[in-house]
């Protein structure tokens, strides 16, 4: 190195130290308006990735989170990406590695992606889920790790303060916790499949369960409609749900065929339309998952014909701009898309990211 | 020569006249009773015996990834490394013992970390498909194993030990014999102990930024090699090889620890003449696996009988020679797998064939062979092959030739491919390769002191009927796929010798194209042409050593591009440089030999297939002592 360059190392510092920050314009973080997608990635490879989408491009962001973290030259190696929320200016990210002990969840700056902190076993375990309650409150549902015959034991839900990066409580919540959803500061927790039949219902108060809403088979909450009630899929069933008193108030069967069930879903940004795929795979698909997908209105919650021939592996409802965007996954070793789709069921337009787009983010 | 090398000659009884060839680049004269004999046009490579000796205390996949035009990949220090040959997966490769092929039946590979170079004799590389003369998964190429009887009389002692970073290191005892019965019997053997061990207690959890996988590896063989020699050549042999290797992951985790047993028997009872070759074997394979307090392990279990039968027949003209090998390979799998349909499973494969060789007049040699295998379930594909040698010029300082060889392949699904439960499908149908290759070889003298090697080849491998576990259909196994491998290998050898000095260089650089041909749905004609996963395009091996009397110093380089792991993300190119000083001092009939190495000396990040690093710079020393 010359000594010239030597000298301008030197007093670059002290001519920074003589500028009156006020003047400076913040410089533009590249992550703050658009809608953030969620790539699973393969199981067994720890490659899940987040993508950046701007609402009038049809180009993604690749990678955001390794990029943001100088690991841009190297392929993602955290987990698989379970999920993916924000409270205030804290992203929050759910990686669940292959590896057991390994799991994470990381806390992000939001617009810039850059790495705040992370907590990791056992606070984490096989973690599944995020609902942010406030600034200074989120809840995660996680399995805990699997029995050694690959039974599920207990799992439990971690309260984070994502402001400090800090845990601030933990509890059980029986087998399987999987998608949450939040009304009325009351979270309702899903089932993994194969595990209990048992909904809970948590006051996010006191973090205690304090009832719980029996199905037949693993129910998964989708969200609060514009009258109140929570939609429950499960098997090939719809179930509105009384938000008052738990009760199951409505339960509606979804064509005839009983190996079908609801797959993808979501409400409409104005909660009045429900949106889902109704899916199958077997031997006769060659194991792949076929269906259609559909959309009733939840005032009037007839099923008719399909608007869309296809599945998707996860819908969600923009609130700004009102369209559906919906992950499409030809399979866990290629690019996947998606789509964004009006109200209505009519395809936009689409976008490449990355593996299997499961879940979006708006913001 | 070094006094090293010159100990192992010696220690072998093999004829080493220098340190002048650390690897041998041309067709090699196999001599004996050999399917690869009549394998006229393939690219055979053997490592010879200094290089043997230079990595007496490693592993196998550490020599092949730096002396051949292969590509390994690795799941971590000390942790599985499995092959890539010519841009084709790890069950590709043919993996031959003594005439046997030891890849597990259950997964159809082998994993080159649980071989170590003092369990054997002579390694050889057979570039390219080799399935009419060696059956099932020789459709990238072969790998060739085989152990050899001392030729002097007395006893051979070689102990020694290596120590390196992280409290890595592994010891070995050989002792090899031979000695006369009677004036017409004479009688050798080997017996070997080796052990390594891969803690791999890293200073750090990471490395430049990326996790370092806590992981342990502890292996250990026994090997005993017995021989009763008649003066007339017939030999009668007995082999035995143990070998039992177990990978811990988060060894230090009770709670999160993964443990992966492995271990293999292998037994051979040979009998062979200038006519007939007769074995009979039997191997053994178990594979243990379990998590947390270990309560809970599954287990594999694999057993193979084999019996061989080959007669041989030899018809010389008055300037050419007609050889014909006609053989009968007949083995059963017995199969107690947790995760299959059954508790046990039976199945009987039996290979037909046919191999002839010509050899004419001024070294131009052509092999014709068939092979029908006939095995209980489904139908194998007939597989011939031809091939030739073809001498185009020579004088006293210079030859070149040309070989060529075009041939058909196969691979019988594994077992797990037809047995697992949900995921196995009974019906899949074996993989069938065509293989056309083409060489150009040249040998000069340069000079007074020099000499150069190169070998050429391009090799265009077209598979179908590839099995693919389908993640679309929940990891299935299917017949999906047609991929297509084409590629081309430069190798170049020079050396010097003068006096006291010795010096070379190895030049190995592959290019290889590996893509899928088929779409079979709309959304995989994206990947059509796309190259496989794991298989670089690129592989360059660079081996320079200089040697003065009884010092060899040598440097390593060895460069991979871009491996993906899918379509869009791949693990980046790097290059690694390793340095190693040799140095022996002999004392009497006893030979001390110093090894001091350094490895990744740049201090280079790379991944493994599991995208977590490998190592950064490590050292490592050794000491051997060869007494006869």
């Amino acid at each position: 190195m010359s000594r010239n360059r030597l000298l301008l190392l030197a007093i670059l510092p002290l001519l920074s130290g003589c500028k009156d920050d006020n003047d400076q314009p913040l410089p533009d973080q590249p992550y703050e308006d658009g809608v953030i997608v969620i790539n699973g990635g393969n199981f067994f490879q720890n490659n899940g990735t987040l993508s950046f989408l701007k609402r009038n491009s049809t180009t993604a962001q690749e990678n955001i989170y390794n990029t943001a973290n100088g690991q841009a030259s190297l392929p993602p190696a955290d987990g698989r990406i379970e999920g993916y929320s924000e409270a205030g200016n804290t992203g929050i990210i759910l990686f669940d590695n292959d590896t057991p002990g390994e799991d994470r969840l990381v806390f992000v700056d939001a617009a810039s992606f850059r790495k705040k902190g992370e907590l990791s076993s056992p606070n984490v375990e096989n973690p599944r889920s995020i609902v942010v309650l406030n600034e200074r409150k989120a809840y995660i549902s996680n399995w805990d790790l699997l029995n050694e015959d690959w039974t599920y034991k207990d799992g439990f839900i971690t309260i984070v303060d994502p402001q400090s990066g800090s845990v601030t409580g933990k509890f059980l919540v029986g087998q399987g916790p999987e998608d949450l959803v939040v009304y009325q500061n009351k979270v309702y927790v899903g089932r993994a499949p194969w595990t209990s039949h048992e909904l809970a219902v948590i006051d996010a108060e006191t973090d205690k369960v304090i009832a719980s809403v029996t199905f037949d088979s693993w129910p998964t909450p989708i969200g609060v409609d514009s009258q109140g009630k929570l939609w429950v899929k499960e098997r090939n069933y719809l179930h509105q749900v009384n938000t008052g008193n738990y009760q199951i108030e409505n339960s509606i069967v979804i064509g005839n065929d009983e190996n079908r069930s609801v797959a993808a879903a979501t409400l409409t940004a104005d909660r009045n339309h429900l949106i889902f795929v109704l899916s199958y795979s077997g031997e006769e698909t060659n194991w792949q998952e076929v269906g259609d997908t559909y959309v009733v209105n939840v005032l009037n919650p007839q099923v008719t014909s399909p608007v869309l021939q296809r599945v998707f592996t996860g819908l969600a409802a923009d609130p700004v701009s009102q369209l559906i965007y919906g992950g499409i996954t030809p399979s866990l070793t290629q690019a996947g898309y998606v789509l964004r789709i009006s109200p209505d069921g009519s395809l936009q337009d689409s976008v490449k990211v990355e593996i299997s787009p499961e879940g979006f983010y708006f913001k | 020569m070094t006094a090293l090398s010159g100990a192992f000659a010696l220690f072998t009884g093999q004829l080493v006249l220098a340190q002048k060839d650390s690897i041998s680049l041309q067709e090699v004269a196999i001599r004996g009773f050999s399917p690869v004999r009549y394998m006229a046009g393939s690219y055979v490579q053997r490592l010879d015996s200094t290089l043997h000796q230079q990595y007496a205390s490693r592993r196998l996949d550490e020599l092949l990834g730096q002396y051949t035009s292969l590509a390994f990949r690795s799941y971590g220090n000390g942790q599985m490394s499995t092959i890539a040959f010519r841009g084709l997966t790890s069950s590709h490769t043919a993996v031959i013992w003594n005439g046997i092929n030891i890849n597990l039946p259950s997964i159809g590979q082998t994993d080159f970390t649980s071989l170590n170079l003092a369990s054997m004799e002579s390694v050889a590389i057979q570039y390219g498909a080799g399935s009419s003369n060696l059956g099932s998964d020789a459709i990238g190429g072969s790998i060739l194993l085989d152990n050899a009887p001392v030729r002097n009389h007395g006893l051979h002692i070689q102990a020694g030990g290596r120590l390196g970073s992280y409290e890595n290191h592994s010891y070995q005892l050989n002792a090899r014999y031979r000695t006369s019965l009677n004036d017409q019997w004479h009688f050798a053997g080997k017996t070997g102990f080796f052990r390594a061990a891969y803690p791999n207690r890293y200073p750090e959890l990471t490395f430049k930024g990326r996790r370092l996988e806590s992981s342990s590896t502890y292996q250990y063989s026994i090997t005993q090699d017995l021989y009763w020699e008649h003066r007339k050549g017939q030999t009668l042999s007995a082999h035995f090889w143990f070998n039992n290797h177990d990978i811990t992951q988060r060894p230090n985790q009770p709670a999160f620890r993964e443990f992966t047993g492995m271990e293999s028997t292998r037994a051979l009872l040979k009998y062979a003449d200038d006519k007939w070759n007769l074995s009979a074997s039997f191997v053994r394979d178990i594979t243990d696996y379990g998590t947390g307090d270990y309560s809970f392990m599954d287990r594999s279990l694999t057993d193979r009988y084999g019996i061989k039968v080959q007669r041989e027949w030899m018809t010389r003209f008055s300037k050419s020679s007609l050889s014909f090998l006609t053989g009968l390979d007949f083995n059963h799998f017995r199969a107690k797998v947790n995760g299959y349909e059954s508790p046990q499973i039976d199945e009987n494969r039996a290979d037909l064939y046919l191999l002839s060789r010509w050899q004419l007049d001024q070294g131009l040699v052509i092999s014709l062979n068939l092979r029908q295998a006939i095995n209980e379930g489904y139908r194998v594909p007939f597989t011939p092959s031809v091939g030739l040698d073809l001498p185009l010029y020579s004088n006293s300082r210079y030859r070149l030739g040309l070989s060529g060889n075009l041939a058909k392949s196969y691979r019988v699904p594994t077992l797990n491919e037809r047995y697992w439960k949900d995921l196995g499908n009974p019906d899949i149908l074996p993989e069938s390769g065509m293989n056309m290759e083409i060489g150009l070889y040249q040998d000069y003298q340069l000079l007074k002191y020099f000499q150069l090697k190169t070998r050429y080849n391009a090799f265009h491998n077209l598979v179908d009927n590839w099995v693919y576990w389908n993640p679309s259909s929940s990891y299935r196994a299917e017949n999906l796929q047609q991929v297509l491998s084409r590629g081309v290998e430069f190798h170049h050898h020079l050396t010097y010798h003068r006096s006291h000095w010795s010096a070379g260089i190895t030049s190995l650089v592959s290019h290889t194209r590996s893509t899928q041909q088929k779409a079979y749905d709309h959304y995989s004609e994206e990947i059509l042409g796309r190259q496989i996963r794991f298989v670089p395009v690129w592989v360059s091996n660079l081996n320079a050593f200089v040697s003065y009397r009884q010092s060899t110093l040598t440097l390593q380089h060895h460069f991979e591009s871009r491996r993906y792991i899918n379509d869009l993300q791949y693990l980046p190119p790097y290059y690694l440089i390793d340095l190693m000083l040799d140095q022996s001092l002999r004392a009497g009939r006893t030979i001390f030999s110093f090894q001091a190495r350094a490895s990744n000396l740049t201090n280079q990040l790379y991944l493994n297939v599991r995208s977590n690093a490998m190592p950064g710079r490590n050292f490592h020393i050794s000491l051997f002592i060869n007494h006869h």
